[in-house]
């Protein structure tokens, strides 16, 4: 059973759980690089790495643009990401696990948007801003990869561990009015 | 005031931090105490088309050289540090 946060009655206007069972690791092309890193993440993984503000999903990992030539590589928990794309990308991009740096909420429900609206200043109206899409963005002044899941509207919000209670407590406060579905989180 | 990141896109200025004056060439370690005058301290104070840097602490994280005018504060052009330079080599 979640438990609900704020209005008690009807369905919750917002669902939140923690995606507690990933792999991330930060992908920095080197200088000059940035086509060998791409063509050993395209041959691995059947991706192309985007660039720009997207996020593309293959069978094993998922890659998100983090900034110019940079990359967000989020996989379901494996013993070793930082290894593992290490090995893939060799020298031409620098690797940092990111597993336990930062803290993956996926927030959904038909709410959402009007919640996250409390919080950043970008347009996340579906005319602009898509399934697929990502931004970095401060969201209540911690600064947060978002994207968004599908059209439910399901979006992930990554923040630094450090602050991802903070984003928890902003997330309780702003969706307590149309009523919070907490799921499985550790927070 | 609104910034538009050539990643990110149209962002508030507080999104951004400003560093100073862009395109402003060390001088060599032999040169004389007022040529290091000049670079460490002295700026021009333009009334007019004036590029600054900016690092997108709340974004992409990329250093941005802004061209704005100084006296109504319109942005003219915002262009991504690392690709001016690299056009510049």
């Amino acid at each position: 059973m979640p438990q609900r946060i704020g209005r008690a009655d009807g369905p919750a206007g917002v669902t939140v759980h923690e995606r507690g069972d990933l792999s991330l690791g930060l992908i920095t092309a080197r200088r000059g690089m940035r086509t060998t890193c791409i063509d050993s993440l395209r041959a691995s993984y059947d991706l192309d790495a985007p660039m720009t503000a997207r996020i593309v999903h293959g069978r094993t990992l998922s890659l998100a643009w983090a900034g110019p030539e940079t990359w967000l590589a989020i996989g379901s928990a494996r013993p070793d990401i930082e290894t593992e794309l290490k090995a893939v990308v060799g020298q031409a991009a620098s690797i940092v696990d990111m597993s336990d740096q930062r803290v993956v909420m996926r927030i959904s429900g038909p709410m959402t948007r009007t919640v996250l609206a409390k919080g950043v200043t970008i347009d996340l109206h579906p005319r602009v801003f898509k399934p697929g899409d990502t931004a970095i963005t401060p969201l209540a002044h911690i600064t947060t990869q978002l994207w968004q899941v599908d059209d439910t509207p399901t979006f992930d919000l990554v923040s630094p561990h450090a602050t991802a209670r903070d984003m928890f407590h902003w997330l309780t406060v702003s969706a307590a009015e149309f009523g919070l579905d907490v799921g499985r989180t550790q927070l | 005031m609104r910034i538009v990141c050539p990643h990110c896109g149209e962002r508030p200025v507080d999104e951004f931090v400003p560093y100073g004056a862009a395109g402003l060439k060390r001088p060599d370690a032999s040169a004389s105490t007022s040529d290091w005058l000049d670079y460490v301290y002295l700026r021009d104070n333009k009334a007019g088309m004036h590029g600054e840097l900016f690092y997108h602490v709340g974004g992409c994280r990329a250093w941005l050289i802004v061209t704005r005018d100084t006296r109504t504060h319109a942005i003219a052009e915002v262009v991504a540090a690392r690709d001016q330079r690299d056009a510049a080599r």
